[in-house]
C-alpha cells in the first residue's frame, strides 16, 4: 500500500501540494483528478521519488520512497511527457529498463510492440506523440512493477488505444495484482476503470473515496408525488440536491439503494425511478456538498 | 544485479548517450597527438643531429606543458562537465532518471566517471601511440613513454579540477547557458575582483606597488588560474598534493550539491535560491566598480566615476535579473540589493580614493622594523643578476634581476634609511611642486614576520639628495652587487673590456692568479667605497670576474653570457685603476684624434608644434618628434675638438641617475692596421677598401656648447 501522509511541496511561493494525506490500496485503480495546476503531476512526482517533499512522507508498505531503490523498484512512472534515451529505439529502451527493473518481461515487451505495431528498431524520435505514449505504457506494463504511475497517459491515445491500454491494465491487475495510479483532468476517462478516486484542487485533496462506495451511497431519483401527500413522505431521505420540473422531481439522495427504495415506497409516489449516477454527477454532488462548484474545478 | 555490474552497465549506457562527445574526444586527440607526431618526423632540423632534435621536440610535445594540450583539456573539461550533467536542466530527463530505482549518488558516479573517461582514454591511447611513433623514429623510448604518461597523468589531474568546477556550475544552475555563465563566473569572478582592487590601488594609492601579491592570489581563487598555474616548471610533490586536495574538495562540493539539488530546479536559472543574492551582489558590485573605473579613466572626473558606477550597476543588475527570471519585465526586481551593491561599490572606491585606511601615510615604527631593502629603478639598473640553468650548457645563462630578487638579497645596515626615504617622499608629495617620477621601492620586513612593499617617487634632484646615504650603505651594496659575494678562491679569470676591446688577463696577459685575486679585492673595495656621485660618471672600462662556470661560458662562446655581468670601472675606482696600471694596463680617458678617420654626426632637433590656444596666447610646447640631421665630419681640427669631449656611448647605461639629454650622437670611424684588428675592435662592423681599413664605434657629445655647434653644423651642411 502506498501511503502519503501530510504531503507538502512548495515551488518558491506556490504551494503545489498542500498537506495531502491519502492511502492507495493494492489491486485498485486509483484515479487522481483535478484541473490543470491542481497538483496532480506534482503529487505523482512526489510519489515516484522525483521530488523531495518539503513536509510529510510517502511510503510503500512502510518503506520511504525518496532515494530508496528497494521502494522505487516497485513502481514505474510514466510522466506526461516521457523521456526516451537520445537516438534510442524501443529495443534500446528495453535493454535499458531491464537493467533497472529486475522483473522486466522482455518476451511480453516484444509481443506488445508487435501487437501495437511499433517497430523495435526504429528511432523513437521519429514516433508520433501517440506512438510514444503507447511505447511508454508498454515499457511500464512490462517493467513488472507492483505500481504503475500514469500522468495524463491517455492523452494523445485514440479511443481504440485507450480501451486497449485499459484492458492491459485490467489484465495485469487480475494476473499480478498491479495497481495503476492514474492522474487525469478528465473524469469521464477514469469512470470505467477507477476503483478509487482522489480529487485534488489547489494542492489539497478535496475528497478521496471508493467509486463503488460513492455509487452505492448516492442515487438519482426521479419521481412524481401525489398532490395530497406532498413531499412530507420524503422526509426519511437524505436529499443532497433537489430539482423540480412541473410535478417531476429529480433528487440526488444519499443512502443505500434498498433504504432509498423503501423510503420512496413508503412515500407512495405516483411514479419513481432510481437512475445510476455518472462519476461526473457523483463528483458534482459530493463537491457541492463540500461547498465547491465542481464544474468550475473539473469540467 | 551487483553494484559493480550496474556501474559498468550504467557507463555503457552513458557512453551511448554521449557518443558525440566520445567521438569528438577521439578525433581531437587523434589529430593533436599521433598526427602531429608523424608530422614532426618529417621536419628537417638545421644544425644536424636530427634524432636528438626530433627526440627533444617529441618529448616536449608529449609533456604536460604542451600549450595546445593544456588548452584542449580546458575546453574538454568545460564541455564534458556541462554536457554530462545537462540532463538536470530538463524536467523530462529529471523525471526519467530520478524516478528510476537508482540512487542519485550512483547516477552521479556513473556520469562523473564517464565524462572523465571520455577525455582520459583517447588521450592515453593516442599519447602512447605517439610515444611509440617517436620511439620508432629514434627518440629515447624510455623518456618519451615516461614523459607521455607523466604528461597524461598530470594533465588529467589538472583536468579534473576544471571538470569538477564545470559540474558544480551545472549543479548550481538549471539551464545550460546559465551553467556556462556560471562556469565563467567561478573562473573569473574573484580574479576580476582582485584585478579591480589592484587597478584602484594603482590609480589611487601613491605608494602601492605590490602587484605580485594580487597575482599570487589569483591561482588560489580561480580554478582556471589554478589549472594553468601548475603547468609550467617541474613536477613536485607539493604541486601534485595541492591539486589532489583541490580536486577532492571540489568533488565533495559537487557531491553535496548533487544530493541537495532539488529536481524541480530543472529549467530555472539558479538551482539554489540562497546562492542568488550572493552572486547578484558580488557581480553587480564588481560591474559597478568596473563601470566606475572605465568612465573615471575615460572622463577623468568624479562625475564620470559616479556615472560609470550607476551605469555598470544598473545594467549588470538588470541583465542578472533577466537571466534569473527568464523574463525581461523582471529586470528591476530586488532593487534593494541593487542599491546595496552599488553602495558597496562606492564604499570600495572611497576606500581607495580617499585612502581611508591611511595606506600611503603608513611608515612602520622603528621598533617594528626588523630590516629593510631598497631598490631604485634608475640606480644600478645595469647590474646583471642571474644564474646558469644547466651548468656548462651553451646559452644556459638566464637573468633573474627582478626587483623581488634584488630586494630579497638586500638588508640595509641602517634600516632607518628606508623610513627616511618614506618621510622624504611624504614631505615632497605634500609640497606638490615638483614632478615626482623616479621610483624607489622599499621592502619593510616587520618584526611580526610580514613583508610590506611600498614605492616612493622623487624628482631627479630629490632622488640625488635622498639616495646618497642609501647608496653608501654597505647593506645596499652587498645586496645590489652580486660580485661582492665572490671570493678569491672561486676566481679563475678576469676579463677587461676597454671600449669593446676584451682581454682575459690571465690567459692573454699572463697575469698570475694572485694578482687576479688582488684585482678582485681592489675592485670590491672600490665598489664598497663608491659614492652615488662617483657612479654618475662615465666609466673608463668594464670588468668582469669569472669563476669556473662563468669562464666556461666565456670559453664556450655562450651568446647569452656574452655581455652579462660586466661591472664599470669608474674614474673613482682608484685601487682598481692603480692595480691595472701596475699590471701594465692603462685605461685611456681620452681618444687619440689621429686614430680617427672621420665621424658621422647625428643631431636630433626637437620640432616645436602648436598645442592649442590658452588664454589667448599660443602656447608652444616641446614635442617628442624631432628632425634628424646627419653629416660626415672630416675636418681634422673639428675631429680633435670632438675627440676631446666625446664619450663612449655603450657606457651610457652605467651612469646612475643619468637621463640623457639633447646629445649629439657620433659614429666614429677609426683606422686600423689590419682586418683582424678592425673586426675585433669594431665588433664585426668595419670597412675595408684598397687604400684603408676602418671600424666604427659609437660615441656621443653631451648637450652643451660643442653639441650645439655640431647641431648647427649638421643643419647647415644638410641644407646646403
Amino acid at each position: 500500500m502506498i501511503e502519503a501522509v501530510n504531503l507538502t511541496k512548495r515551488f518558491d511561493d506556490i504551494v503545489a501540494v498542500d498537506h495531502v494525506t491519502a492511502a492507495i490500496r493494492d489491486g485498485n485503480v486509483f484515479g487522481l483528478v483535478g484541473t490543470n495546476g491542481a497538483g496532480k503531476s506534482t503529487f505523482l512526482r512526489l510519489l515516484s521519488g522525483v521530488l523531495k517533499p518539503d513536509e510529510g512522507t510517502v511510503t510503500i508498505d512502510g518503506v520511504p520512497v525518496y532515494e530508496t531503490e528497494e521502494a522505487k523498484r516497485r513502481f514505474f512512472y510514466i510522466s506526461d511527457d516521457q523521456h526516451f534515451l537520445g537516438n534510442g529505439t524501443p529495443a534500446d529502451m528495453m535493454a535499458f529498463y531491464r537493467k533497472c527493473y529486475p522483473g522486466f518481461d522482455c518476451g511480453r515487451y516484444g509481443k506488445l510492440l508487435d501487437s501495437f505495431g511499433l517497430p523495435a528498431s526504429r528511432r523513437i524520435s521519429t514516433f508520433s506523440k501517440g506512438m510514444k505514449k503507447q511505447l511508454s505504457v508498454i515499457c511500464g506494463i512490462c517493467a513488472g512493477t507492483d505500481y504503475l504511475f500514469c500522468d495524463e497517459t491517455f492523452d494523445g491515445l485514440d479511443p481504440v488505444m485507450r480501451q486497449t491500454v485499459k484492458s492491459l491494465f485490467a489484465n495485469d491487475m487480475e494476473e499480478r495484482n498491479m495497481t495503476p495510479i492514474i492522474a487525469s483532468h478528465n473524469l469521464r476517462e477514469l469512470e470505467d476503470i477507477c476503483d478509487h478516486v482522489g480529487l485534488l484542487h489547489k494542492g489539497g485533496i478535496l475528497l478521496s473515496r471508493d467509486l463503488d462506495e460513492m455509487k452505492t451511497s448516492i442515487h438519482k431519483v426521479q419521481c412524481v408525488l401525489r398532490e395530497e401527500k406532498g413531499e412530507d413522505g420524503l422526509k426519511g431521505l437524505e436529499i443532497v440536491k433537489r430539482e423540480s420540473r412541473g410535478r417531476l422531481l429529480t433528487l440526488t439522495v444519499r443512502g443505500e439503494r434498498e433504504a432509498v427504495e423503501a423510503a420512496l415506497q413508503a412515500a407512495d409516489p405516483v411514479f419513481y425511478e432510481l437512475i445510476p449516477l455518472s462519476l461526473e454527477e457523483i463528483f458534482i454532488s459530493e463537491t457541492e456538498v463540500a461547498g465547491y462548484d465542481i464544474k468550475k474545478l473539473v469540467f | 544485479m551487483t553494484s559493480k555490474s550496474w556501474f559498468f552497465n550504467g557507463m555503457t549506457e552513458e557512453i551511448k548517450r554521449r557518443l558525440w562527445a566520445a567521438a569528438l574526444s577521439v578525433l581531437v586527440f587523434f589529430f593533436s597527438l599521433p598526427v602531429v607526431m608523424v608530422y614532426l618526423t618529417t621536419v628537417e632540423y638545421s644544425g644536424g643531429d636530427w634524432t636528438r632534435q626530433f627526440g627533444a621536440d617529441a618529448i616536449k610535445y608529449l609533456s604536460y606543458d604542451n600549450g595546445w594540450l593544456v588548452f584542449l583539456m580546458a575546453v574538454l573539461a568545460a564541455l564534458l562537465g556541462i554536457s554530462g550533467f545537462a540532463y538536470l536542466h530538463s524536467r523530462r530527463k529529471v523525471d526519467f532518471y530520478h524516478s528510476l530505482p537508482i540512487r542519485r549518488e550512483k547516477l552521479f558516479a556513473v556520469q562523473y566517471v564517464t565524462g572523465a573517461l571520455i577525455a582520459a582514454v583517447p588521450y592515453l591511447f593516442f599519447a602512447v601511440v605517439s610515444a611509440a611513433v617517436a620511439a620508432v623514429n629514434g627518440a629515447p623510448a624510455g623518456e618519451v613513454f615516461s614523459t607521455a604518461l607523466e604528461g597524461w597523468a598530470f594533465l588529467m589531474l589538472s583536468f579534473m579540477i576544471l571538470y569538477t568546477t564545470a559540474v558544480i556550475a551545472v549543479m548550481m544552475t538549471g539551464n545550460t547557458v546559465v551553467s556556462v555563465l556560471g562556469f565563467l563566473v567561478f573562473c573569473a569572478c574573484i580574479p576580476l575582483f582582485l584585478g579591480l582592487w589592484q587597478s584602484l590601488a594603482e590609480i589611487c594609492l601613491d605608494t602601492f606597488c605590490d602587484t605580485n601579491m594580487m597575482a599570487d592570489w589569483v591561482p588560489r581563487t580561480s580554478p582556471f588560474a589554478f589549472y594553468i598555474s601548475g603547468l609550467n616548471g617541474d613536477l613536485s610533490a607539493g604541486k601534485i598534493i595541492s591539486r589532489l586536495a583541490v580536486w577532492g574538495i571540489l568533488l565533495l562540493i559537487a557531491l553535496f550539491l548533487h544530493k541537495k539539488r532539488p529536481s524541480e530546479a530543472a529549467g530555472k536559472a539558479m538551482a539554489f535560491s540562497a546562492s542568488q543574492p550572493v552572486i547578484r551582489i558580488l557581480l553587480v558590485t564588481e560591474c559597478s566598480v568596473a563601470g566606475l573605473l572605465f568612465f573615471w579613466t575615460l572622463g577623468n572626473g568624479l562625475g564620470w566615476a559616479v556615472f560609470g558606477l550607476l551605469a555598470g550597476g544598473v545594467i549588470s543588475h538588470c541583465v542578472i535579473e533577466i537571466i534569473y527570471h527568464f523574463d525581461f519585465k523582471k529586470l528591476f526586481s530586488h532593487r534593494l540589493q541593487m542599491g546595496l551593491s552599488m553602495a558597496l561599490a562606492f564604499g570600495f572606491f572611497a576606500l581607495f580614493y580617499w585612502d581611508l585606511t591611511g595606506y600611503d601615510a603608513w611608515i612602520p615604527d622603528a621598533g617594528r622594523l626588523e630590516s629593510a631593502a631598497v631598490y631604485a629603478g634608475n640606480v644600478d639598473s645595469w647590474v646583471d643578476v642571474g644564474s646558469f640553468e644547466e651548468p656548462g650548457r651553451k646559452g644556459a645563462w638566464s637573468w633573474t634581476e627582478t626587483r623581488e630578487v634584488i630586494l630579497g638579497r638586500m638588508e640595509l645596515e641602517d634600516k632607518n634609511l628606508a623610513r627616511k626615504l618614506a618621510e622624504s617622499w611624504q614631505e615632497l608629495s605634500k609640497s606638490g611642486e615638483e614632478e615626482l617620477w623616479q621610483q624607489v621601492y622599499v621592502e619593510y620586513r616587520l618584526t611580526d614576520g610580514r613583508k610590506v612593499l611600498r614605492q616612493y617617487r622623487f624628482s631627479d634632484k630629490a632622488l640625488q639628495e635622498v639616495f646618497g646615504d642609501v647608496y653608501e650603505d654597505d647593506g645596499y651594496k652587498k645586496g645590489r652587487y652580486p660580485l661582492l659575494d665572490l671570493n678569491g678562491e672561486e676566481l679563475r679569470e678576469v676579463q677587461l673590456s676597454v671600449r669593446s676591446n676584451e682581454i682575459l688577463l690571465g690567459r692573454q696577459k699572463a697575469v698570475p692568479q694572485e694578482d687576479l685575486v688582488r684585482l678582485l679585492e681592489a675592485y670590491q673595495q672600490d665598489l664598497m667605497d663608491l659614492t652615488l656621485e662617483d657612479s654618475e660618471e662615465t666609466p673608463l672600462a668594464e670588468i668582469r670576474f669569472l669563476d669556473e662556470q662563468r669562464l666556461k661560458a666565456v670559453e664556450n662562446g655562450d651568446y647569452r653570457y656574452e655581455d652579462a655581468e660586466f661591472y664599470p670601472v669608474y674614474p673613482a675606482c682608484q685601487r682598481t685603476r692603480a692595480l691595472l696600471q701596475e699590471l701594465g694596463l692603462y685605461l685611456e680617458e681620452k681618444t687619440d684624434p689621429d686614430t680617427i678617420r672621420s665621424i658621422q654626426v647625428e643631431a636630433y632637433v626637437p620640432v616645436n608644434r602648436d598645442s592649442g590656444e590658452e588664454s589667448g596666447d599660443v602656447v608652444l610646447e616641446e614635442s617628442w618628434d624631432s628632425q634628424y640631421y646627419l653629416y660626415e665630419e672630416t675636418d681634422r681640427e673639428m675631429i680633435r675638438r670632438i675627440a676631446e669631449e666625446m664619450i663612449y656611448r655603450p657606457y651610457e647605461g652605467y651612469r646612475n641617475l643619468y637621463e640623457g639629454g639633447e646629445n649629439v650622437y657620433l659614429s666614429v670611424n677609426f683606422t686600423a692596421d689590419s682586418a683582424e684588428e678592425a673586426n675585433a675592435r669594431g665588433d664585426g662592423d668595419y670597412t675595408m677598401t684598397d687604400r684603408e681599413i676602418y671600424y666604427t664605434m659609437q660615441y656621443y657629445i653631451p648637450e652643451g656648447k660643442l653639441a650645439d655647434e655640431l647641431t648647427r653644423r649638421a643643419i647647415e651642411l644638410s641644407e646646403s
